[in-house]
């Protein structure tokens, strides 16, 4: 009974960990029979001990700092100067017409292929891959930050007015609340792109960091180290999600649902 | 002196085709004492609201001038505050937080803020809804967030546009009794729209009924029923007489014009 009880409230959690455990045997299994090529695919048990020995010698700790680091300040830049940026255009007209220009060549261009030049100009390490992860993440926060001020109703602004409210009081009292639902879909796009930025910055254009190990060991075929990598990334990608959740489930309790 | 005046007040709007427009108001001219409480009446569509709008300088007027003690009003502030016709609360705050909107503009010291915006809440009898958000009230309910939002000001000037629209007939009532009588201790100014007739009779000093689009005030009616007044007043002569020559008023206008609401057709 209470089993049962138990069972029932995590019903989600326990059945995907059952999907995952059996998917894993089975991965085990395949390279065990033989059907699959142990050095190329690598397997659960492999994957284990090469998690103990990146553990001890320190590579695992190492590489999360250098990628929390890297993604936290190139995010944060991103931000800050995104929202500013985002709402300067979506209140005043002149500042949106100068800035879109930019904004858009910025969001169609394939930053990625800025990095050999990035690297020319700003030299090997955390400081391109933060620029770089900064290019990726501000435009999409900026496009929606101005989308969300947009959304905001005149009729609200139009309350502000009538109780004497100044223009710095329709910014924060009704334009930043009306236009964070758009504003934070936004951030969520921006991590995600943030994230990428971080990886790719550490493959190309630095000798450190998770992207720089997946691809050195991918290098010596040691498929089995990649793969640490691959799962602590997953790992700090969801908890970074399930935060970012818990935030705008706080935040937009005075949505009607 | 008039502490309101409305002097030849005209607003054109843009119209549906560009370079084209709408005149909403044509040369209003109305003047209104301090404490006087002053109905407006006319049919749908024919300018109530932009009138007040213009009262509370949300719109600029296309010609004529709005004077609050003789000087002209230029810009929106808190001593003209509106009770807007769709209630126009803010949905991310909690409905305290809705009223003390207002206080928090004035600089009113948080503490305080929050005292007198209870005591506006319990006076429209929503002391216990204080920390819902606006989605979770009825229309009536929102409906008195945004008087008890007004009054927390302190105003000089109380526009009301439709105040009581979204209220069933009883608590209409009682918000009108009670509106009197916050009228009568407080003495302010007030503005008050609505399309019940019953209602504009009952507790205005004056009725203005004005003309189909585009507005005018066709005329004044000044209402001599003695004061404190409640609501047996409903059965006096009287006031019949008053209800059947603003009645009789109106329907030339909606026979000019169109459609007068269904509700107050009926009432
Ligand atoms: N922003 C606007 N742009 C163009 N026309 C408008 C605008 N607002 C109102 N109007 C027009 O001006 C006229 C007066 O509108 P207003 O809202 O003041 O009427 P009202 O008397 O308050 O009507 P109701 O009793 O239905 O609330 C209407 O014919 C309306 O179509
Ligand atoms: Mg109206």
């Amino acid at each position: 009974m209470i089993f049962e009880g138990a069972y029932k409230r995590n019903e989600r959690l326990l059945l995907g960990a059952l999907g995952l455990l059996i998917f894993a045997v089975f991965w085990e299994s395949v390279v065990r029979l033989g059907y699959l090529n142990p050095i190329t695919a690598s397997s659960p048990s492999r994957i284990a001990q090469a998690f103990a020995s990146q553990w001890h010698n320190g590579a695992i700790l190492k590489n999360s700092r250098i990628f929390l680091f890297e993604l936290t300040v190139g995010f944060t830049l991103a931000f800050i100067v995104g929202v500013t940026l985002g709402i300067a255009m979506g209140v005043n007209r002149l500042v949106e017409y100068a800035a879109d220009p930019f904004v858009w060549l910025i969001y169609a261009s394939p930053t990625i292929a800025f990095y050999p030049l990035l690297m020319i100009w700003i030299g090997f390490g955390s400081a391109t891959v933060i620029t770089v992860t900064f290019l990726l993440t501000f435009v999409s926060i900026v496009v929606n930050t101005m989308a969300g001020v947009h959304a905001a109703e005149p009729q609200m602004i139009r309350v502000l007015k009538v109780f004497g409210g100044k223009p710095i009081d329709i910014i924060l009292k009704v334009i930043i609340p009306a236009s964070l639902p758009l504003m934070l879909a936004g951030v969520r796009i921006g991590l995600s792109r943030a994230f990428l930025g971080v990886i790719l910055g550490e493959m190309f254009s630095s000798n450190a960091g998770f992207g720089y190990d997946i691809a050195y060991y991918a290098g010596q075929l040691q498929t089995a180290t990649v793969f640490v990598s691959i799962i602590i990334l997953i790992v700090i990608g969801t908890i970074i999600n399930l935060l970012f959740t818990a935030v705008e489930a706080r935040l937009f309790a005075w949505k009607a649902r | 002196m008039a502490q309101l005046e409305v002097k030849d007040l005209s607003l054109s709007y843009p119209g549906s085709r560009s370079g084209s427009t709408f005149l909403a108001l044509d040369k209003v001219n109305v003047s209104i004492e301090k404490g006087e409480f002053v109905t407006i009446v006319g049919p749908s569509g024919c300018g109530k609201s932009t009138l007040l709008m213009l009262v509370a300088a949300l719109l600029r007027p296309t010609s004529g001038a709005v004077q609050l003690n003789q000087k002209d009003v230029t810009k929106p502030g808190p001593d003209r505050a509106l009770v807007f016709q769709d209630f126009a609360l803010l949905p991310w705050r909690t409905v305290i937080k809705n009223v003390e909107l207002g206080l928090e503009l004035k600089k009113v010291p948080s503490a305080q803020r929050r005292k007198e915006a209870l005591k506006y809440l319990d006076m429209v009898e929503l002391g216990k809804f204080c920390n819902h958000y606006p989605h979770q009230l009825s229309g009536g309910m929102r409906q008195r967030v945004g008087i008890a939002r007004a009054l927390s000001v302190d105003p000089e000037v109380l526009l009301m546009d439709e105040p009581f629209g979204a209220l069933d007939a009883q608590i209409r009532q009682v918000m009108g009794l009670e509106l009197l009588r916050i009228w009568e201790r407080e003495r302010k100014t007030i503005i008050f729209v609505t399309h019940d007739i019953d209602e504009a009779v009952y507790l205005g000093d004056r009725v203005l009924v004005m003309s189909a689009s585009p507005g005018r005030v066709i005329q004044e009616v000044k209402i001599s029923l003695p004061r404190p007044r409640d609501l047996s007043l409903r059965n006096k002569a009287e006031f019949t007489a008053y209800r059947e020559t603003i009645w009789n008023l109106l329907e030339k206008q909606v026979q000019a014009n169109g459609a007068w609401r269904q509700d107050s057709a009926l009432s």
